[in-house]
């Protein structure tokens, strides 16, 4: 880690940045369909069209397929969401996971599902998702919004997490299924073993109306790094930036917590490490933190799948120790700053 | 199985170490003459076995589990009865005669309930059909019930032999697997690989290197190609990740293997039950289509 030199700027052209992030991500996809638990296999052009009729067919097409789409788009989202709550914050700290909007986001999707909802209306999985994503949004930028302190957004987010963790708990304790208490794992710290085609199309739609209300907020959010009011003399209106910052990440990130529970701190590490490579820019730290999301989520998630010998690891357990010493580093990196 | 792992998390009575207060007196083993007329079952399996071997009106509690018509066989026999949740301070004020559980759930409320003198059955989860005898008659023996436990045993034996007999000679052995709960499969070892075996099957988890219970990847199922999946029914209003994964769509797209949902019921305890089981598999393995050339 590049701790100490992100202040500077690294030369890469931002197109070329782009186009790296762009190569790294498709060959961690194509990766992510190849290696599994059940060997290597290379899918051809007769195993991607048609019924599947091989069990290498259904491997690829109902397993793997979806997996790698999931980590692709809940990936960008974590790692889109991370670098818009930092920009419109302006707080190098604010990520999905940590300021309890994930958190959030997996009680409403537990409240859906476990009551019976979401086997009723299929939809109403990612709505809960996005509504609690939604709800805590709001509660933060009520809480820490306009360039609070550094410890008030993680005190809030302490507070919003320790609620939404323990009221998911009890939800999954009261659930008559005997299974539901143990599912308390998947929702904290999510995975996206054995997620199916079925999830994608819950979840897609709505991950990339939320990442692109997302990409809408660049030119506004480089305007703010210069203060609200230079922003408003630049023609930004802030309402809306804000409203389009919240309703973006809500659906992004409520969405992609649905289908895959609480995975924690890639919307902290990717903008972090891709920040000096787009020259503080927050505008051009979105497209390049969606898709360094992608590729580090993508990564993790074929990780997970070799790293013990039974049960898969859980994908959220990965990222957060990867995550946490970074994430320990930062802080008393913003500590020595502030003295 | 799943009593085992939802009685190893369920609440025990680890809190309740210090003595209560007040606490019945104890009952020793060697003054209990004739029938016990206070039962309490702490477990799911020894639930069902007390409402199969004891009058309704000598039992005086049974587990919250007994009443779930999806795990426990005499869920409808159960109706009425106090449950208890595993917690000595539920069981202290019945003054049971005797206390049923299974070896590895509630054990720190066993502990207390011995040290205050009761007298405690506890019994394995059966593993085989040998267990399965082993546990009526302990249990029935236990309760006076020693005749009634033969009888059941008897038949139990008789079913089974029935299934043998009528089952269609010389058919192949379908290539079988369980699926369990959280990726998990039964292999050699365990009740559920005796039923498969009663009923005619071959449990192809064995030959994936799986003994007792092991995990077994999606993908490595799916690239087995079993003919035959079975599976726990689910009930759709109590769901769970668990059971969604049973009916992943990866499944349903191989559309060669036939799949079997068995009630948890039959097969979650080593009871009489288990012959319906074996009934349901063997009727099934008999009906699948024929003739097909096995790799």
């Amino acid at each position: 880690m590049k701790l100490s030199r992100t202040d500077r700027s690294f030369d890469i052209p931002f197109p070329f940045l782009l186009a790296g992030l762009v190569l790294l991500t498709l060959v961690l996809f194509a990766a992510s369909v190849v290696f599994g638990r059940a060997g290597v296999l290379i899918p051809n052009a007769g195993i991607l069209i048609g019924a599947p009729t091989t069990p290498e067919a259904v491997i690829l097409r109902e397993l793997r397929l979806p997996r790698a789409i999931l980590a692709l788009v809940v990936g960008g989202a974590l790692g889109m969401a991370g670098a818009a709550l930092q920009g419109l914050l302006r707080n190098p700290l604010a990520e999905p996971g940590l300021v309890g909007v994930s958190g959030t986001a997996a009680l409403g999707a537990v409240a859906t599902f476990y009551s019976g909802l979401a086997a009723v209306y299929p939809l109403a999985l990612p709505l809960g998702g996005m509504a609690g994503a939604g709800l805590a949004v709001v509660l933060l930028y009520l809480l820490a919004g306009r360039d609070a302190p550094i410890l008030t957004l993680i005190l809030a987010g302490v507070a919003i997490n320790a609620m939404s963790g323990a009221l998911t708990t009890l939800a999954l304790n009261l659930s008559p299924n005997p299974y539901a208490a143990f599912e308390v794992f998947f929702w904290l710290l999510g995975a996206l073993t054995d997620r199916s085609m079925d999830h994608v199309d819950l979840a897609l739609p709505f991950i990339t109306l939320g990442m692109g209300l997302l990409a809408t907020t660049g030119r506004g959010l480089d305007a703010l790094t210069l203060g609200e009011d230079v922003a408003r003399s630049l023609g930004i209106g802030i309402g809306g930036l804000q409203a389009r910052v919240i309703i973006g990440t809500a659906l992004a990130v409520g969405a992609a917590v649905a289908v895959s529970g609480v995975i924690g701190f890639v919307g902290l590490v990717v903008p972090h490490l891709l920040r000096p490579a787009v020259g503080h820019a927050p505008g051009r730290l979105l497209p390049a933190s969606a898709l360094g999301g992608g590729a580090l989520t993508l990564a993790a998630d074929i990780a997970v799948r070799f790293a013990t010998d039974g049960p898969e690891l859980q994908l959220g357990v990965l990222t957060a120790m990867i995550g946490a010493p970074f994430f320990l580093a930062l802080v008393l990196r913003t500590r020595r700053e502030g003295q | 199985m799943v009593a085992v792992v939802v009685l190893s998390t369920a609440p025990t009575g680890a809190t309740l170490a210090g003595a209560p207060v007040g606490a019945p007196a104890p009952i020793p083993t060697e003054t209990v003459k004739g029938k016990p007329q206070r039962i309490v079952s702490m477990n799911l399996c020894t639930d069902q076995l007390v409402l199969l071997l004891a009058e309704r009106d000598r039992i005086a509690s049974i587990s919250y589990l007994a009443f779930d018509p999806e795990i426990s066989h005499h869920a409808l026999l159960a109706q009425g009865l106090h449950a208890n949740h595993g917690q000595a301070e539920e069981i202290l004020p019945l003054r049971p005669d005797l206390i049923l559980a299974g070896t590895y759930t509630t054990r720190a409320t066993t502990t207390i309930l011995r040290r205050f003198g009761h007298r405690i059955l506890t019994l394995d989860p059966a593993s085989g059909f040998a267990d399965i005898h082993d546990n009526i008659r302990r249990v029935g023996k236990a309760l006076g019930e020693a005749p009634k436990a033969e009888r059941i045993i008897y038949d139990f034996d008789r079913r089974l032999a029935d299934v043998r007999r009528r089952s269609s000679p010389g058919r192949l052995a379908p290539r079988t697997i369980v699926l369990q709960p959280r990726g998990m499969t039964t292999g050699p070892g365990s009740l559920v690989d005796g039923i498969l075996r009663a009923a005619g099957l071959r449990n192809l988890s064995a030959d994936l290197g799986v003994t007792g219970m092991g995990f077994l990847p999606l993908e490595r199922l799916i690239a087995a190609r079993p003919d035959l999946l079975v599976v726990a029914a689910r009930t759709a209003e109590r769901p769970s990740l668990t059971h969604q994964a049973l009916h992943h769509p990866a499944h349903a797209a191989l559309g060669d293997a036939r799949r079997i949902e068995l009630p948890a019921s039959l097969w979650t305890c080593g009871g009489p039950q288990a012959a319906e089981a074996v009934a349901r598999l063997a009727k099934a393995a008999d009906t699948r289509d024929e003739g097909k050339p096995r790799p």
